[in-house]
């Protein structure tokens, strides 16, 4: 007969693995008992009642949920809809706090229209699996989110990386692969989240236009940072909404909501709302998170340009204390900061040093990140207050020395393959 | 082509994925996973090279079980058999 039990026992070795170099996983799976802003209550599963941290694990950059107007969004639209959305949007599930969403998306990026999806993870999903078959290609930079790698597998297609930021590379892969492919997708991030890291998206686009190749771009850590009105990695290049085809968003980070959305032409959403199937088989959003977005997505609207610009400042203070303790940061400009530990036992100590001492971050390990890259990621909140963000920086310093995390382990990512070094010494 | 020009494109399409995989390692029988540390993205990106370059369908999955050099010949020879696209081997 069959077990279920050992069935998962046989399984979780393997899918525990990368958890398995770890003392403990006491570090994950928090329970949460505050909103995670620039500080949050918490109780970790070793531990029986919640602590205080200043928080830089949360992607709620900007504090829009603690807005008014937010807030009254959010509870109006329970007043009038209620709680859930109980169906596909297709079929019953798309109310008045939907399509408000979705025109405030498409203001914001300036496109001809947006989709809605229950998730980033969903949308990723839909995008590839719907505009993407066998004999098409998915060339992507190598360290993007795992959720495009998911979809280009649901979409059965070929999937090839190149090496990180590295324009060079994509063009050799597009010069030699490209005849043997319908369509091809060129896949990139608008900030590598678990790096900090922007693209080189002008040369990008560039090398894929020239190979006659969509663009999709992953602006989900973009929107809220960077550009001069805080709309994205597009607007902090000065490039038009038309210079991508694909512009992924999310609403669970700067618009602290829940969903995904796709923003490009109306000929894409609508071939995504019939045609893309973790779409149609997923339930909706709440209306009340879509009400809840809408409002926050119109305040960013607004107030883009102080927001993003302090965010900007307040991360430039964090990375700037680091530095000045020879720490070698991964990334510049954006919202995050942070630095390689591939050992593992170093990672888990030093995370442990700053939870005892009330900053709360998460170790990064496999497969957040490839394996053996294992690293300290902080998130910069815009309400981070000047002091908090020195005294976790000369935290993270001791911790560093405590430690013995070397410069060497400390140093910027090795590059994954040959062609990513000739790069990076090109780009530096 | 013959068996042996195959396996050296194989090889050499290995080589530029797995860069970090020491020469002598990329023996006709080292498993692609255990014995050259290839993880699913390589795996991935070997796929689409080999079946750009021979003109054939592979999946990820396929490498778990024709998961040497030596079986991934067998399986392009079986392919090319089965289409009669001799060209392929020559």
């Amino acid at each position: 007969m069959a077990n279920l039990g050992s069935t998962l026992k046989q399984r979780m070795k393997a899918l525990r693995e990368p958890f398995a170099q770890l003392p403990s996983t006491a570090q994950y799976y928090p329970t949460l008992c505050s909103p995670s802003r620039e500080t949050v209550s918490l109780r970790f599963r070793s531990k029986e009642t919640p602590e205080h941290f200043i928080n830089f694990a949360s992607s709620n950059y900007l504090n829009l949920n603690a807005r008014p107007e937010v807030k009254s969004a959010y509870l109006e639209a329970f007043d009038k809809y209620g709680s859930g959305s109980n169906g596909s949007p297709v079929l019953s599930g798309f109310y008045e706090p939907h399509a408000d969403l979705e025109r405030a998306l498409t203001d914001l990026h300036e496109t001809e229209d947006t989709a809605l999806f229950s998730s980033g993870y969903t949308a990723n999903l839909s995008v590839l699996s719907a505009c993407l078959g066998p004999d098409d290609l998915f060339l992507f930079d190598e360290r993007i989110h795992g959720s495009l790698i998911d979809g280009a597998k649901l979409a059965q297609t070929r999937m090839r990386s190149f090496a990180h930021n590295n324009p060079n590379d994509l063009r050799q892969l597009l010069e030699r692969l490209r005849s043997t492919a319908g369509t091809v997708i060129v896949g990139t991030l608008g900030v590598f989240s678990m790096s900090g890291e922007l693209p080189p998206l002008p040369e990008i686009v560039r090398a894929a236009r020239e190979h006659d190749a969509l663009v999709l771009l992953d602006e989900a850590h973009a929107v809220g940072v960077l550009g001069k009105r805080a709309r994205g990695t597009l607007e902090h290049f000065d490039m038009p909404a038309s210079a991508v085809d694909i512009c992924v968003g999310t609403l669970s980070k700067t618009f602290a909501g829940i969903g995904g959305y796709v923003s490009g032409s109306r000929e894409l959403t609508e071939h995504l709302r019939f045609g893309a199937r973790p779409h149609i088989l997923s339930a909706a959003i709440p209306p009340t998170a879509a009400a809840g977005c809408a409002a926050a997505v119109k305040l960013l609207a607004r107030e883009g340009a102080t927001l993003g610009a302090e965010l900007r400042r307040k991360a430039e203070l964090f990375r700037n204390e680091l530095r000045c303790g020879q720490l070698e940061l991964l990334g510049e400009g954006t919202g995050v900061a942070a630095f390689n530990v591939p050992d593992a036992h170093a990672l888990w100590n030093a995370t442990q040093y700053l939870l005892d001492r009330g900053v709360f971050l998460n170790p990064v390990i496999y497969p957040a990140v490839r394996k053996h890259e294992g690293r300290m990621r902080y998130y910069i909140n815009v309400d981070h207050s000047d002091e908090q963000l020195k005294s976790a920086a000369a935290l993270t310093l001791e911790a560093v020395r405590k430690f013995e995390i070397s410069t060497l382990q400390a140093r910027k990512e090795a590059p994954l393959r040959a062609g990513a070094a000739r790069q990076s010494e090109a780009y530096e | 082509m013959n068996r042996e020009t195959v396996v050296d494109r194989l090889k050499s399409i290995l080589r530029d994925i797995r860069q970090q995989a020491p020469h002598h390692s990329l023996t006709p029988d080292a498993e692609f996973i255990d014995a050259l540390g290839m993880d699913s993205l390589d795996l991935a990106n070997f796929v689409t090279e080999v079946e750009c370059t021979f003109r054939v369908h592979l999946s990820a999955e396929s490498l778990r079980t024709f998961n040497t050099l030596n079986k991934l010949v067998e399986l392009l020879e079986g392919d090319a058999l089965a289409r009669h696209v001799p060209s392929a081997f020559g």
